[in-house]
């Protein structure tokens, strides 16, 4: 194994440990996982139906990319990623737009805070390197900030459709009120 | 079809619908789709709601020709 994979798998062992102890702190009752209702887990049974779709489609195109020779100026290692990405943001707007992404036993604020922690060291991890002029590797492709890049991008997605979600929740609320 | 009899047994104890969500271990937002009618609770959750209301199956779910 040469020196970037090893740094590649250490970051994501790394990368797993913290996730593990941010939900940890994240979560009311101090469990890793997120307890759900019935309603929820049917939906989200849904949401990952639609995830799954959507990452087989991008990672059918990808493929089909590679096979007609169509040069994506990013690194193939990163392109392996684009499909769960993209299956991610799909799982995640899904639940978001059916009230069902916060789970019984989520702390809302301490999730914030995890989000913010996120969104930070994903924009640390691409203004570096286009500071420092090395954003593109030796090959011309964009490397690891692609994935950072594309991670800032689906937060950026979950915020503003909380927001928008969270407006419409408030005036169906305030409509039910009147109507109670 | 809106289950407003859900409506009138929550509002007839001065509970929100967050308090009855607390009260059977479900979110805010399942007890708002039961009463909008957008979801049909599992018997389970039928029966803890109407042990939290003090009602019957009957007096909430059972439909009824109006």
């Amino acid at each position: 194994m040469n020196a970037k994979g090893l740094g590649f798998v250490i970051g994501l062992i790394i990368g797993l440990i913290l996730v593990v102890i941010l939900f940890r702190f994240a979560n009311t009752d101090k469990k890793l996982k997120t307890e759900y209702d019935e309603r929820q887990e049917k939906v989200r049974g849904k949401a990952y139906k639609y995830a799954f779709y959507t990452a087989l489609a991008v990672q059918a195109l990808l493929c089909t990319a590679s096979i007609c020779q169509i040069e994506i100026p990013i690194e193939d290692y990163i392109l392996h990623f684009i499909g769960i990405l993209f299956g991610c943001l799909v799982l995640g707007a899904y639940c978001i737009w059916n009230g069902v992404y916060w789970g019984l036993n989520n702390d809302h604020k301490r999730y914030g805070v995890v989000f913010a922690v996120c969104i930070v060291l994903n924009l640390i991890a691409v203004v570096g390197p286009v500071m420092a002029g090395m954003l593109f590797e030796k090959d011309g492709k964009i490397g690891m900030p692609a994935l950072n890049f594309l991670i800032i991008f689906m937060m950026a997605v979950f915020g503003i459709e909380f927001l928008i979600k969270g407006a419409i929740d408030k005036k169906t609320d305030a409509d039910d009120m009147e109507e109670e | 079809m809106k289950n407003l009899r859900l409506k009138a047994a929550r509002a007839g104890l001065d509970m929100s619908q967050d308090d009855l969500a607390k009260a059977v271990g479900v979110s805010r937002q399942t007890i708002s789709s039961i009463e909008k009618g957008d979801y049909n609770p599992t018997i389970n959750l039928c029966i803890n709601i109407c042990k939290v209301l003090n009602k019957t199956l009957d007096d909430l779910f059972w439909e009824t020709e109006a």
